[in-house]
């Protein structure tokens, strides 16, 4: 099963085993890491499940939808060009090994 | 764990976010969370959309994996109704004579369907929608079905009518008042909604009420409606509003009106129980401090994290703008803050379109925003309502400036 870190603010992290198809967001809800909220369950609503995703695999990922680039918007810690909302990022084998920097402020 | 435990009581999404955030902060009591329904907590949102529509499966609706809990030390009592708290000596009874003692107490009860008060309400294709053992039969009835009758034009009564249309069944929505969502959202974005939805074929009927059910057999086939008409459908949903679940606390004595009254803190009129969620009312900062009892997943995630910090003696969580979404088709609306009683509304975007937001003022200050199609401006207006960032008439009117542009300014 892929593998994705999350890396919290405080400078520790978790690992998780993802299966292939759920989503960044239900990983790190389901191993209860802190720092992502997901409030609207990841239906792309409510900009709390930020997350920076290692630059040098950004290009891997697909790009963001019309939606969540307006949801990005707002997030309540820095846009960078690396933000993307952990919901809308799908696990597939490729993307094993993903490290994603978790922001200090979610809403 | 010497302490004597937390019980939950309400296995929902209050309850299990609160149950989480005992923990969270540090709590070492025994944690039970104690639910009606079996099975683990669940999403609802998606009960009147992905799921109704077959979209999302039950695995996919659970709240947390059932590892999490074990994990985090939270026991669930699935299938167990409590039905009297005996506050004297803290314990609860339940509906099998089970004593269940605490030292800290949460309700997290939520709300029920109102039902048709009307005989034959009780018929086997009148549907309500709050449970997903209801979506379920609702999703089974819409399998056979070719007409529907949506009783309310509220959240629920649309969202099952956008589901419904797309599944190729012919809707009537009937709503009393003479627009939709009347209390809810402003005319500008009941016209838009009505709009997508005529496009895909709903039919309206405003300013009439369901006056009768004709039978046959355990099934309604006729609706005749207070202006005398009749419709015939193969299926009926009930979405006409919710009563708070607050006998419980109210036959304990707690102080209970339209739900159970809650400090800013979630505290309840008994310092070892608080509330959250759909049960609870609150005086709302966001709303001129007006008691509201908010039914939404972000009122009753922050309500349940706000009484976890209570009961944990930790510093609470702060002071959350209300939000609120509703999907339908592929229109996304958001909603942030209480937008009631605003004295200036503005438009930005272009209604034309369905893509656009109003912006609310009363008193010349920014109370909330309604957004179709327009997430970056329903999440920038949150994060002023949250931030007390100030917003005007004159700014948000304006396309050509950047609000995610004013909100960063505003920050340094």
């Amino acid at each position: 099963m892929p593998t994705v870190t999350y890396l919290l603010s405080d400078g520790s992290q978790i690992s998780a085993d993802l299966p292939v198809g759920t989503t960044l967001l239900a990983g790190a809800v389901n191993s209860a890491v802190p720092g992502v909220l997901g409030d609207c369950g990841g239906s792309c609503s409510c900009a709390t499940c930020h997350v920076y995703v290692e630059e040098r695999r950004l290009g891997e990922l697909e790009p963001p939808s019309v939606l969540e680039n307006e949801l990005l918007d707002g997030v309540a810690a820095p846009r960078r060009e690396n933000s993307r909302l952990s919901c809308q990022i799908c696990m597939t084998h490729e993307l094993n090994g993903l490290i994603v920097t978790l922001p200090d402020v979610q809403a | 764990m010497t302490e004597s435990p937390l019980v939950v009581v309400g296995a929902s999404c209050a309850g299990t976010n609160l149950a989480l955030a005992a923990r969270e902060f540090g709590s070492q009591r025994r944690i039970i969370v104690v639910g009606e329904e079996p099975g683990f907590p669940y999403h609802r949102p998606p009960l009147s959309k992905a799921y109704l529509s077959g979209k999302a499966d039950d695995q996919s609706l659970m709240l947390r994996p059932e590892k999490l809990y074990a994990s985090q030390g939270i026991e669930f009592l699935p299938e167990t109704r409590v039905v009297s708290i005996d506050r004297n000596v803290k314990a609860l009874l339940t509906s099998e004579g089970q004593r269940i003692s605490y030292g800290q107490l949460a309700l997290t009860t939520g709300c029920r369907p109102r039902r048709l008060s009307l005989a034959g309400a009780e018929a086997d294709n009148v549907l309500l929608l709050r449970t997903v053992a209801e979506a379920r039969s609702l999703r089974e009835a819409a399998q056979s079905a070719r007409s529907a009758l949506v009783i309310g034009g509220g959240f629920i009564g649309l969202e099952v009518a956008a589901t419904l249309a797309q599944g190729g069944i012919a809707v009537t929505v009937i709503e009393l008042e003479p627009r939709l969502l009347q209390r809810a959202v402003s005319t500008l974005v009941a016209d838009a909604l009505l709009k997508v939805h005529r496009s895909h074929d709903v039919t309206f009927r405003f300013g009439v009420t369901a006056a009768a059910l004709e039978l046959s057999g355990n099934r309604v086939r006729n609706v005749r409606l207070s202006d005398n008409s009749t419709i015939t459908c193969d299926l009926v949903v009930v979405g006409i509003g919710t009563i708070p679940n607050d006998e419980l606390a109210r036959d304990a004595g707690l102080c209970c009106d339209n739900g159970i009254l809650i400090d800013a803190h979630g505290r309840t009129s008994d310092e070892s129980i608080v509330a959250a969620g759909d049960c609870a009312r609150q005086s709302n900062a966001f709303a001129d401090h007006q008691l509201l009892r908010l039914e939404s997943v972000q009122n009753a995630t922050d309500q349940a994290r706000s009484a976890a910090a209570t009961l944990t003696a930790r510093a609470d969580t702060g002071l959350k703008p209300p939000w609120f979404w509703s999907d339908q088709y592929d229109v996304k609306l958001q909603i942030a803050g209480i937008i009631t009683g605003a004295d200036t509304s503005v438009v930005r975007g272009t209604p034309e379109e369905g893509k656009f937001s109003v912006f609310h003022f009363r008193n010349g200050s920014f109370i909330g925003a309604e957004s179709l199609s327009r997430a970056s401006d329903h999440v920038l207006a949150r994060r002023c309502l949250g931030e007390q960032i100030s917003l005007s008439p004159s700014v948000v009117g304006d396309t050509s400036i950047d609000l995610a542009t004013i909100v960063r300014q505003s920050k340094k």
